[in-house]
């Protein structure tokens, strides 16, 4: 396994998780753990912090929301 | 330094699953909602498809082109249904949310599209970095989620990956390979 260990908090406002056992009710999802990072190079989009994919899926959807019912 | 934020490597089914969660979230937010409820089976099966080992492309995962990456897991995010709710019509315009599933098809475009930004193709041993995102008109985009919000995996990979592909080189008109035919 290559790469650094790298500790994020994942603050998550908006996800619940719907509970399989009681239809209806829905609990928080928590993703706050470390995670490992590679040294891989030539793939997809790479980023740098957890915080980068809230702040890229941020300006998407603000696009998405500003043109798809104009 | 930087990781991917699809197909990570090295630890299990969960650096994946924070990528994902941490983007739809985001989206989510941004959108206005207050809340959005995730099947959890169909959020695992989502996210475990990016291990899977027998990815379909004949050299496997790591030689795979990073559309072929975007399409593996547009198709099954979308077949895994991990959203449940559906996007409010005040969000969205009625025809649209009129479609089954748009919600997960909505979803997973946005996160395929924004990981083949400043994606890096290998081509004939040189690095060319799809510098420019992809755009699409609205016509375009309720029809692509209207197509692919029952998609199939195994039938719609490699469509859903050639036109992934075509819409980059649009948007980049120096990525192509030569068109000669």
């Amino acid at each position: 396994m290559s790469g650094h260990k790298h500790q994020e908090t994942i603050e998550l406002k908006v996800l619940r998780v719907a509970s399989p056992d009681v239809i209806g009710q829905t609990k928080p999802l928590s993703v706050a753990k470390p995670f490992c990072f590679s040294n891989a190079k030539g793939d997809l989009k790479k980023v740098d912090t957890y915080a980068e994919i809230r702040k890229i899926a941020a300006e998407s959807a603000a696009n998405f929301k500003a043109n798809i019912k104009s | 330094m930087s990781f991917k934020i699809l197909y990570q490597e090295g630890t299990d089914v969960a650096a994946n699953i924070y990528s994902v969660a941490a983007y739809v979230d985001s989206f989510a937010e941004q959108l206005g909602l207050t809340q959005l409820t995730l099947d959890p089976g169909g959020f695992t099966s989502a996210v475990a498809a990016l291990k899977m080992p027998d990815f379909p492309h004949r050299d496997g995962l790591e030689k795979a082109s990073p559309f072929k990456k975007a399409a593996h897991f547009f198709v099954w995010f979308v077949a895994s249904k991990p959203i449940i709710d559906p996007l409010p019509s005040d969000v969205i315009p009625q025809d649209l949310a009129a479609v089954p599933n748009h919600q997960n098809s909505i979803f997973a475009y946005h996160m395929a599209i924004d990981c083949l930004h400043k994606a890096e193709l290998h081509k004939n041993g040189q690095v060319v970095m799809l510098e420019n995102k992809i755009k699409v008109s609205k016509h375009f985009f309720c029809d692509f989620v209207e197509t692919f919000s029952s998609v199939v995996p195994a039938h719609h990979f490699k469509a859903v990956s050639l036109l992934f592909e075509q819409l980059a080189y649009k948007a980049n008109p120096s990525a192509p390979y030569p068109e000669v035919i």
